[in-house]
């Protein structure tokens, strides 16, 4: 929880902290998404948003930063804003939807192109979107009663210069309808449904990342994630 | 070896279990404590060898240490009960139990990564063909954990779906860690294997497959069946020789071997290997042909409805039954 305690913490421990991802081995995280070409808006919209489930693993730890696995190959960078789940819920309706929200996280969604390409003749980017510390996500829950709430704008930059900025209310599917829409699986405490700038209406495409690239994402209550890019 | 999760019959938590010969199942972190009472001399270790004993997750990470100390046990109990002798725990606590006794769990009731291959089998491509091209690299989507189910349970037809399927499939559990492995090494990274019934809304799949990306269709609750044993790799023979068959009803409608898949066992984990494997993880083979999806329009149509008994048996581990029951009313 973010707080106004948090500079005190800061004072006397933040240095000493290891910091690790705030997200369980067990959890599940569903960035809706969909194909490449094609954007859906709201007025003709698939009933069920798709999406992509990224496993804990693929997120790096706070201080690391983002692995490429290998040294050549193209590979991109999308802002998401994730939606953390906080009670266990199963066919949900997007009216009670907000209150499964226990708190908010920026993430960092990074997709293997090369894979993505050719996973996408067949399946759904599980390898693209599951490399070990590619992506990336807040060192922080920001619990829903400590922020501001719906709706959120996230922007992102890389190396200093803005590449993506969105608004929560830009997308097709609200995020009380993705998690609707996702609660048919069931959703536990710790999950994570997310919304990337890639389903925007506002956005422009995903951003290409090469070694060496500084990345910022921030969003105005959720605080800012930092990480560099590297390679093997 | 073979290993289950069950639940205790007394206080209902979910135990690890060791299957002995004669089939009864013995709790293993309650088997070791009695164990080690009786040979005396407490070791430091005692408590954190009996604290990884209770569950599949933790246990399998031990690695051989692991499988040393469950053939101890395995030992200990064959030598008591050949004597005749009941072996309770030190309050008359039970710590061996019939199969008809207890509920069998999923072996692994919540692995961290559930990766269930897809069109892996040349037949079942065949099968389906027109609708997917043959892939290049392993094909497969992610299985959510709120998915997996035991053996003996029902499995709720959701009201999303008309089209619901089924997918006999070996469960392949990893032991040790896996980063990048290559296939010549992959099999040292396995555990064992169980049974997968990989349960799809066929119609909810592909509508999501048209729009975006594929992963409901295959998540509904209920939809991983697994179990009803986990068997130690050793257990399982040759892989390419393993017989794994479905029958509905008790009428067969699935009966291969896992010779005809696309890549094998060592070639999936391999490439999996790339998102980075944990102990307890778990990577499935894909399914043969003979699903309902394949059948042709005048044929009369296989889905899955409720009442029907859906048995996934595979060569050497068992049979994994479950029943279809209606689902939930739609939203």
């Amino acid at each position: 929880m973010q707080s106004k305690d948090e500079t005190r913490f800061g004072q006397r421990d933040m240095a000493s902290v290891r910091w690790r991802r705030p997200i369980g081995a067990h959890a599940k995280v569903l960035v809706i998404g969909g194909r490449r070409e094609g954007k859906p808006d709201a007025a003709n919209r698939p009933r069920q948003p798709t999406a992509f489930l990224k496993f804990p693993t693929s997120f790096a730890e706070p201080d690391a930063a983002l692995m490429l696995p290998r040294r050549d190959g193209r590979f991109e960078i999308d802002a998401a804003i994730g939606f953390v789940i906080g009670r266990e819920a199963s066919r949900v309706s997007s009216k009670d939807a907000a209150g499964l929200i226990f708190g908010y996280v920026l993430l960092a969604d990074v997709t293997d192109v090369d894979a993505y390409e050719e996973e996408a003749r067949t399946n759904n980017g599980l390898l693209a979107k599951n490399h070990p510390g590619l992506s990336a996500i807040s060192r922080v829950i920001h619990s829903r009663d400590a922020s501001a709430g719906l709706p959120f704008s996230v922007r992102m930059k890389v190396n200093g210069a803005a590449r993506q900025s969105f608004s929560t209310t830009d997308f097709p599917w609200s995020a009380e309808e993705a998690i609707a829409a996702w609660s048919l699986p069931t959703l536990v405490p710790g999950d994570i449904v997310a919304l990337g700038a890639a389903m925007a209406r506002t956005t422009a495409p995903l951003v290409a990342i090469s070694p060496g690239d500084e990345i910022e994402i921030e969003s105005d209550h959720l605080g800012t994630i930092r990480h560099t890019v590297q390679s093997p | 070896m073979k290993f289950v999760s069950f639940e205790h019959p007394a206080t209902r938590a979910v135990r690890f279990g060791l299957v002995l010969d004669d089939g009864a199942i013995a709790d293993l972190q309650a088997a070791y404590g009695v164990m080690r009472a009786v040979q005396g001399g407490a070791q430091p270790s005692d408590d954190m060898n009996a604290g990884a004993l209770h569950d599949a997750l933790a246990f399998i990470t031990m690695g051989d240490a692991g499988l040393a100390l469950a053939q101890q046990v395995a030992d200990f109990l064959r030598a008591v009960r050949s004597g005749g002798s009941s072996v309770s725990a030190p309050d008359g606590a039970p710590i061996v139990f019939s199969q008809s006794e207890v509920a069998l769990r999923a072996p692994i009731p919540q692995p961290r990564k559930f990766i269930a291959a897809g069109k892996n089998f040349r037949d079942h491509m065949a099968e389906m063909s027109g609708t997917i091209p043959i892939p290049r690299r392993p094909v497969a989507f992610a299985q959510m954990s709120t998915t997996i189910v035991g053996p003996n349970t029902a499995v709720p037809h959701p009201p999303e779906t008309k089209a619901l399927d089924y997918e006999v499939e070996v469960a392949v559990v990893i032991g040790k860690p896996a980063v990048r492995v290559s296939a010549d090494a992959a099999l040292d990274h396995v555990f064992g294997y169980t049974i997968f019934n990989d349960i799809s809304a066929r119609d909810v799949y592909r509508e999501e497959g048209r729009t975006g990306i594929p992963l409901l269709g295959k998540n509904f609750p209920g939809f991983a069946p697994l179990g009803p044993v986990l068997v130690t790799r050793d257990e399982i023979g040759s892989l390419p020789d393993v017989r794994l068959q479905l029958r509905v009803n008790g009428e067969t409608r699935q009966d291969a071997t896992l010779s005809s898949m696309l890549f094998n066992v060592e070639q999936l984990v391999a490439h999996w290997s790339q998102i980075g494997l944990e102990p307890g993880d778990i990577i499935t083979t894909g399914t043969p042909s003979g699903v309902a999806a394949g059948r042709k329009a005048d044929e009369t149509p296989w889905w899955l409805k409720a009442g029907d008994i859906v048995e996934a048996e595979v060569a050497g581990i068992g049979v994994l039954r479950n029943i279809i029951v209606a689902g939930p009313d739609a939203a």
